[in-house]
């Protein structure tokens, strides 16, 4: 089973992106970043696409759980 | 110019309700003593600080509308209402914005579902408006701000559940210098603030310090005023070149809030 999450907002200075990624891999749960679209400026947000893989369904919902925790979206 | 900061007079401030570890309505807040204190903090801002007091009138039935830090984050002539998470505290946004609107500020607000507390959970340090997230405020709060307001947002995650809202651990000081509390934050919280803040610059208060709400500050100029504390962070202060206000505010401290909660800068 694989979910598709993207993420938007000053996430590389506020680590937003690899807590996500650390927390999720942490449960033993494959994640990874498909897409990182990162702002120019320092004011500019960036946006990244995500993907989790886990066939145990209530390990997927915990995973995207975690992930909305930080301010993730369906993608 | 004098700094210009929004306070609410205490006049109908009770527990009425239980919505952070503070609280609890058995122990009941003494009203003259709370009036007194409120009075105290007032004076020290106005007359030994020479700040510009606005004040808002208080209303009955919400009893934590004399902690004007969660009234909105300020930017520039534009005010962002909070939309307060605890149903409890939802009543005060109509009045602030009304305020506000009445004032002639530029009044922004929010969608319903994003939980966002003002200036509690937001705060300034150099261009970058710093974020808490989790207890009181959305994450999802901090991109709709910084498209709203064309400036970078940063969150950090709130993880000790007595340091409810950013400004009960952090506190963001003139010429960039900040107080906070590492234990309040994730690890990843504490790298950004390591990061973005040179060790020289960061004032860290101890456990004992922090429960007595050191980080709760009002910084003017180089007055920093809080609740009462302890000599050695009136000391750490010092080398930095801040001069330390003290004044109690006990009373206050039973709700989970002091001097910078019972304050906005406008």
């Amino acid at each position: 089973m694989q979910k598709e999450l993207k993420i938007r907002g000053h996430i590389i200075d506020s680590l937003i992106l690899s807590k996500i990624l650390d927390e999720i891999s942490d449960m033993g749960i494959i994640c990874y970043a498909k897409e990182v679209s990162v702002g120019q400026k320092r004011q500019d947000m960036s946006e990244a696409i995500f993907i989790i893989e886990e066939n145990d369904d209530e390990k997927m919902q915990k995973a995207i759980k975690t992930a909305k925790k930080h301010g993730a979206t369906e993608n | 110019m004098s700094a210009k900061i929004l306070m609410c007079p205490p006049d109908y401030y009770e527990i009425k309700y239980e919505i952070n570890p503070w609280m609890n309505v058995e122990i009941q807040s003494e009203q003259s003593l709370a009036k007194k204190q409120w009075a105290n903090l007032y004076n020290l801002l106005k007359n030994d600080l020479n700040v510009d007091i606005k004040l808002i009138e208080p209303k009955k039935d919400v009893p934590d509308m004399v902690f004007t830090a969660n009234a909105a984050v300020m930017h520039g002539n534009k005010a962002v209402i909070s939309k307060f998470k605890p149903p409890q505290r939802q009543p005060e946004e109509k009045y602030f914005a009304e305020w506000f609107e009445q004032q002639g500020y530029e009044v922004i607000t929010l969608k319903d579902d994003m939980a966002f507390e003002g200036a509690g959970d937001a705060l300034y340090l150099g261009n970058i408006l710093y974020s808490g997230y989790v207890p009181r405020t959305d994450i999802s709060s901090h991109s709709y701000i910084s498209d709203l307001l064309k400036i970078p947002v940063v969150s950090l995650e709130l993880v000790n559940s007595s340091f409810y809202h950013l400004d009960t651990c952090f506190c963001p000081l003139k010429d960039d210098y900040l107080i906070y509390y590492p234990p309040a934050f994730d690890e990843y919280a504490n790298r950004i603030i390591e990061t973005n803040v040179p060790a020289e610059k960061r004032i860290i208060v101890n456990e004992e310090e922090a429960a007595s709400f050191t980080c709760n500050a009002v910084n003017v100029d180089n007055a920093v005023v809080t609740n009462l504390t302890s000599k050695r962070f009136g000391k750490l202060l010092a080398e930095k070149g801040f001069k330390h206000y003290e004044t109690d505010l006990s009373e206050f401290m039973k709700a989970g809030g002091a001097a910078k909660c019972l304050t906005l800068k406008l």
